[in-house]
């Protein structure tokens, strides 16, 4: 069957090395060398997902963008991508564009936010995603490159040009104006669920009303992680008592989420223990909640604003408010996840908008 | 001697979508209007709309002033919609 023809401009250049350089030189790269997208390379992208090239996947109204598949297609050839990736990236793309995740936040906020994705049913296994040690970290093509591509479709598509403190960068008007910005901007947070070897916690899609059989994505904003180390704690009880201690010590009354990731040595207790993953969120929300009173004399601050003020004249009536300092049962999403050993626990901070879940059209 | 053709490439870059837009009836006087003020809710945005309230009300006499939030980020409720139509003026204020 023929490949389905593009509408994007196209660019001739003397070889592939030259396109590389091409791209640097216009600003469409995140500053890494990207692959050259061919017009056939895209059109087999586009025919992987069974899409159209110009479906239209969500808008952007704050910088008046149209997402389309054929746009979105050329940059995950870019990042590195196989053409088994881009249902991923293009339901990634979709919880960016939906109304509900702050998107205008993720690409232009001071504050550095990254994004987070957390994948989930059998696409995982189908396209060699790694759910086990270095997860989040190098080493794996479908992990690296579906975040990449994300990356690149806010830079190319939505504008997010990352600002070094100039309006302009290379001619192209800088969105992005995050005060440090930070490594997870190149990739995202890529957390992909061990769902295998811990039968007895249920995996998170299926914890959001969807079924096993579902691939489904949970995309989130986030300012960063923490990584806890719980090697002295040996229950379940300890674990969830020393991840509320953190968040609590993050000084941050999470808003609306919080991702806590926990490798096998932790799983393995909770697992002991008789534990589920609502038993984990309920103890870590228990665990977490403190007054109003308690927080303003620790100096934390009791709102959840990012630059809200800290502490505070402790008024009547506030040693009987109390606050999820660790978000409420529902916020706090638990994901199995990470290499056999090491009780080292990541927490993934929110920081406005998300998570957005949406099943993966594969 | 076969000549191979250059290769080509594909544009990233999605453009903006630009419609002409016009500004409002400009306002002869703010007497017996309704001044909108309106911003980010960060902390310093909210301070200087609280200095832009005292002098209006200092200069004019108000038929009202509505006080409310606004986020690039986000489509507004019907009922902030609301608001913002009872309004003849509008001041925002970006803070960060």
């Amino acid at each position: 069957m023929p490949l389905k023809p593009l509408t994007s401009a196209q660019h001739e250049v003397e070889d592939l090395d030259a396109a590389i350089e091409l791209y640097f030189q216009k600003g469409w790269t995140d500053g890494l060398p990207v692959v050259p997208p061919t017009e056939e390379k895209v059109a087999r992208f586009i025919d992987a997902a069974g899409r159209e090239p110009d479906e239209v996947i969500g808008l952007y109204p704050s910088r008046k963008r149209v997402v389309k598949v054929e746009k979105v297609a050329i940059n995950a050839v870019m990042a590195g991508c196989l053409p088994e990736y881009f249902p991923v990236v293009l339901a990634i793309m979709e919880a960016l564009t939906d109304p509900d995740f702050g998107l205008h936040g993720a690409n232009a906020s001071t504050g550095s936010m990254a994004l987070g994705f957390i994948v989930n049913g059998p696409i995982r296994n189908q396209i060699g995603m790694n759910y086990r040690g270095n997860v989040m970290g190098p080493g794996n093509r479908a992990n690296s490159t579906i975040g990449r591509a994300v990356r690149l479709t806010q830079i190319n598509v939505m504008g997010s040009i990352a600002g070094a403190g100039n309006h302009v960068e290379k001619e192209r008007t800088a969105l992005d104006r995050s005060t440090m910005g930070q490594p997870a901007k190149y990739a995202g947070y890529h957390i992909v669920e061990n769902e295998e070897d811990f039968p007895t916690m249920t995996p998170l899609q299926v914890e959001l009303g969807y079924q096993r059989e579902q691939s489904v994505v949970t995309v989130f904003p986030t300012s960063g992680h923490l990584q806890i180390s719980a090697h002295t704690d040996n229950s379940g009880e300890a674990i969830v008592e020393t991840i509320a201690h953190h968040l609590i010590g993050a000084g941050k009354v999470a808003a609306r989420f919080a991702a806590v990731v926990l490798p096998p040595e932790c799983m393995e207790h909770f697992v002991r223990d008789g534990w589920s993953k609502a038993d984990i969120r309920k103890g870590i929300a228990e665990s977490s909640t403190r007054t109003v009173a308690w927080a303003k004399q620790q100096g934390w601050a009791p709102t959840s604003g990012p630059i809200d003020r800290r502490g505070g004249e402790v008024l009547p009536g506030d040693d009987e408010k109390t606050i999820n300092v660790g978000g409420k049962e529902h916020h706090i999403y638990v994901v199995s996840a990470g290499g056999p050993a090491g009780a080292f626990i990541h927490l993934l901070l929110p920081y406005g908008g998300g998570p957005i879940s949406k099943v993966i059209r594969a | 001697m076969v000549i191979a053709s250059k290769p080509t490439v594909l544009d990233p870059v999605e453009e903006p979508i630009v419609e002409p837009s016009v500004l409002a009836p400009r306002l002869d006087t703010l007497h017996g209007k309704v001044v909108g003020l309106y911003s980010n809710d960060k902390l310093n945005a909210t301070k200087l709309l609280d200095m832009c309230e005292d002098l209006l009300h200092e200069r004019f006499d108000l038929k009202g002033v509505v006080r409310g939030k606004y986020s690039s980020g986000r489509i507004m409720r019907r009922t902030e919609w609301e608001d913002v139509e009872r309004c003849d003026a509008i001041i925002l204020t970006h803070g960060d």
